[in-house]
């Protein structure tokens, strides 16, 4: 079969030769048999296509666009108010969006943590044992006046307080008003000490905690205990309090209340 | 062959498209030389479908057809495309009688009968039946279907090609050689037979190949 004619072979299924092609085509057959063959082959498919409503049928499907076309399409006809108008909302959600992501704030390694409750809470007891233990760093841990440059502070003000601390940890904020007795300052009295979770980011957690300056004038104290987290104090009676004291990290934050 | 006693030829070759004129006593020997040739053609092909005895009267009575009904056409080309043509319904003919009478019991292909109504002179095209009518429906449902799955250049030749358009005038329309476009379009009749898979023989009309 020689290669030109072959290559006629779907052009005469189609009758789409024209005459010296169809000739040149059906010569060759004569004395090829290979391709009188493929021309037999090919018979049944030409005479299909000889009937023009099976030939129109055909040719309907193919000037359908496929789909690609479509695309190519609706992207080749002008532009109408309406894609305007879609490109334009496109562009403003994006811009929407990406000031939300701006204005919200960076996530600070220094998250505060969600600390809750848990335990038994301290007795009066366990709170004076503790205001007699000295200050000892066990793990690291800090408490410091938030927003204020100094420590003095107006009766009855809003005392904002950080604590920084390695956790977890089982956290309490007890206070000692001039010449009155301790107490629990946080959480509120009555409570456990607040048991702090390990944050997410690794570093220290944060407990931002919100106190009020007493009324009365003068030095106060307030004292950060941290125990581990598996130590209850709440639990322990005072005999027993000694034994856990070097597990504890004790921290003073001393200020000052005066009327201005 | 008893060249002697085929009838004498009438030109009716203006309504089939050939070139008139006289023929020549030479002409009438290269026509008989040009049908011996056709004839082996029928024969080797028909041997891949049925028993050498069929195969041997398949090609005589297209013989005896090109002879007789198909007298006056000359043309070596033309008497090809009719061989062919000829012998494609025969097959077909001859495949559906056997189908016939195979549901009638017979398990054998039954020879070719030429005493019988369906005579062989007859194609099966020119008594269209229901079933027929369904079965080309049938093809060319799978054609259309198969087209459909056509894309990009395939689907622009095949396209061009059934609104009538000539090889040089695709040619010119896309820019390209006319033999490019006899490339194009003879790998574009591959792929169309590859996406058609085992349903191309029955779109070709090969029942018998299912």
């Amino acid at each position: 079969m020689t290669r030109e004619a072959k290559h006629l072979l779907a052009g005469y299924a189609t009758d789409s030769l024209a005459e010296a092609e169809r000739r040149e085509l059906l010569r060759a057959a004569l004395d090829d048999q290979a391709l009188f063959d493929a021309l037999v082959e090919e018979e049944g498919l030409r005479e299909l296509l000889q009937d023009p409503a099976a030939r129109q049928e055909v040719l309907a499907v193919l000037e359908e666009p496929t789909g690609w076309e479509r695309v190519r399409a609706w992207f080749e006809r002008p532009a109408t108010l309406i894609d305007l108008g879609a490109v334009a909302t496109l562009v403003l959600a994006a811009l929407a969006g990406y000031a939300l992501l701006s204005i919200r704030p960076a996530p600070s390694t220094r998250t505060p943590t969600a600390a809750r409750p848990m335990g038994a809470a301290l007795s009066p007891q366990h709170v004076a044992w503790l205001f007699q233990l000295p200050e000892r760093q066990v793990a690291p841990a800090g408490v410091e006046i938030a927003m204020r440059p100094d420590t003095r502070l107006a009766p009855g003000e809003p005392l904002h307080l950080r604590l920084s601390l390695r956790a977890p940890a089982r956290v309490a904020l007890l206070e000692q008003q001039a010449d009155r007795p301790g107490m629990q300052a946080w959480p509120g009295l009555g409570q456990p000490p607040a048991l702090i979770p390990r944050p997410a980011s690794g570093g220290p957690a944060i407990q931002e905690v919100t106190l009020e300056t007493p009324a009365q004038e003068g030095m106060h104290r307030l004292r950060l205990v941290v125990a581990p987290a598996e130590l209850d104090l709440g639990t322990l009676a005072s005999e027993a309090l000694a034994d856990v004291a070097s597990r504890l990290t004790i921290v003073d934050l001393r200020y000052q209340v005066t009327r201005q | 062959m008893d060249l002697g006693a085929w009838p004498v030829r009438t030109f009716r070759v203006r309504a089939l498209g050939y070139s008139p004129g006289a023929m020549t006593e030479d002409a009438a020997l290269e026509r008989d030389e040009v049908l011996v040739r056709v004839r082996a053609r029928v024969l080797a092909a028909a041997r891949a479908w049925v028993s050498p005895a069929d195969a041997e009267d398949l090609a005589q009575e297209t013989l005896l057809l090109l002879s007789t009904k198909y007298a006056h056409v000359s043309a070596a080309h033309e008497l090809v495309a009719l061989g062919v043509q000829i012998v494609v319904r025969k097959r077909l003919a001859l495949w559906r009688k056997a189908a016939r009478r195979k549901g009638l019991g017979e398990t054998q292909l039954a020879p070719v009968d030429r005493t019988d109504g369906d005579s062989l002179d007859r194609t099966p095209d020119d008594v269209p039946d229901p079933e027929a009518i369904a079965r080309d429906r049938q093809r060319l449902s799978i054609l259309v279907e198969a087209a459909s799955r056509l894309d990009g250049r395939c689907r622009e030749i095949l396209r061009r090609k059934l609104q009538g358009a000539s090889f040089v005038e695709i040619a010119a329309e896309l820019g390209r050689p006319v033999n490019t476009i006899y490339s194009w379009d003879w790998r574009c009749h591959k792929r169309l037979k590859s996406v058609l898979g085992d349903r191309w023989a029955y779109v070709a009309g090969r029942e018998d190949e299912r």
